[in-house]
């Protein structure tokens, strides 16, 4: 009777303690917002800047490739590129996210054009990334993960190289915004499982030594 | 008997001409390659990898394409980030991106110098994989693309170790307080014992 009185009360514990998890999980989820998208191009001086975003499930489609590794890759991107659909597209946490930007004039590649690459974390307001690239051959592919499950703004610049074959000064710089809706998934179930398992064991134990310990047994 | 060590003695000194031979030839041929000018690339981290929190401090990560001579080198860089393995037994703040690919791009730079800012997730040992070739092949001085990989590892922010230290304490508290309670509820209902 002893035990089962035990058993009982700990179970009432438990279940509390597992009924907190998923509240927590909840608040947690991400509500996208409608400006999110996955291209973006802008007109400025006769130039032409385009962003483009290509989910790494795009690169599968790719027929095999030959050459080096690093040039296989390449030349498997600028497929998915080139037969990448024009739906909406989003990000994934977990898989790498290609962004594709591109500079032209008069529908050609702006050669020796330079990159500069920003992501902003739209929620927390913070700025988590930033780079940029020298001369290119009016396209840039960057591969990154965006690994929290939140609206990113991407901020892309371009200009032309004043030493790129042609030009004689730099170009103008020209602009786009893209906001990257970034689809959250959820922790694995052993990994959570695993988790409230050891919280679990925090807890019986605690409560193993509170009930075997003679805390308090001089009151009774 | 004689004629039979004459021409052992031919066929060994043919054998050794040839093997001599052989080795001048091989050497002739590798010595234009192995004379291609190679290159080192270097990175660091700002600031250094113990004082970078993760998913809280924006790291720079720079990255340098040398000759051997210390030349910087204009250079095409493939780059790669890992994230670190995953934990069986304590998962990390992002549990998904445990074991992917972070980074896996390409860029150019002029100056054999590269600089990005990031903000690394998680804890634990990241794996860079560096990929640096000429920035044009039909470069005269062109040198022999090389490939380099780096690890660092990165600690647990201070404010996420002392979370899980209080929560665990909090859990440790209410476990022995309810042991507490069941107990002498028990040992009331059974003075006996």
């Amino acid at each position: 009777m002893r035990s089962f009185t035990f058993y009982t009360r700990s179970l009432l514990i438990v279940s509390t303690l597992l009924c907190v998890q998923p509240a927590i999980a909840h608040d947690s989820e991400h509500t996208a917002s409608e400006e999110a998208g996955d291209f973006v191009s802008i007109t400025d001086h006769g130039l032409t800047l385009t962003l483009k975003l290509v989910p790494a499930a795009a690169l599968s489609d790719a027929p095999e490739q030959t050459g080096t590794a690093t040039a296989a890759h390449a030349a498997a991107l600028r497929y998915a590129v080139a037969h990448a659909s024009d739906q909406k597209l989003t990000a994934r946490v977990g898989d790498p996210a290609y962004l594709v930007a591109s500079l032209s004039q008069n529908g050609r590649p702006v050669s020796g054009a330079n990159f500069e690459l920003v992501f902003d974390h739209i929620e927390d307001d913070k700025r988590v990334f930033e780079t940029s690239s020298g001369p290119t051959d009016g396209t840039w592919i960057w591969g990154q993960q965006f690994f929290d499950g939140a609206e990113h703004r991407v901020h892309l610049s371009a200009q032309s190289d004043a030493n790129a074959e042609g030009t004689s000064a730099e170009g103008p710089k020209i602009a786009a915004e893209l906001v990257v809706r970034v689809e959250a998934i959820s922790p694995p179930g052993s990994t959570i499982f695993r988790t409230i398992l050891l919280l679990l064991a925090v807890v019986a134990g605690a409560m193993f030594l509170g009930y075997v310990l003679p805390v308090g047994r001089r009151n009774l | 008997m004689k004629s039979f060590k004459l021409t052992a003695r031919r066929a060994s000194f043919s054998h050794v001409l040839t093997t001599t031979l052989c080795i001048a030839v091989w050497i002739a041929i590798s010595a234009p390659l192995s004379a291609a000018p190679t290159a080192s690339i270097q990175y660091n981290l700002d600031p250094a990898a113990e004082q970078i929190g993760p998913d809280v401090d924006v790291a720079g990560l720079n990255l340098s394409v040398r000759s051997k001579s210390g030349e910087a080198l204009p250079a095409r860089l493939h780059i790669r980030l890992d994230a670190p393995p995953k934990n069986r037994l304590v998962s990390t703040d992002f549990p998904i991106v445990e074991g992917t690919h972070l980074i896996d791009a390409q860029a150019a730079t002029n100056t054999g110098e590269y600089r990005l800012r990031y903000l690394f997730p998680i804890r634990g040992e990241y794996t860079l994989t560096v990929t640096a070739s000429p920035l044009t092949d039909a470069s005269p001085d062109a040198w022999t693309p090389v490939t380099e990989t780096f690890q660092f590892t990165l600690n647990e922010n201070p404010g996420e170790v002392r979370n899980l230290l209080l929560l665990l304490a909090g859990l440790f508290v209410f476990g022995f307080v309810a042991g507490i309670i069941l107990g002498r509820g028990a040992r009331s209902a059974n003075p006996a014992t």
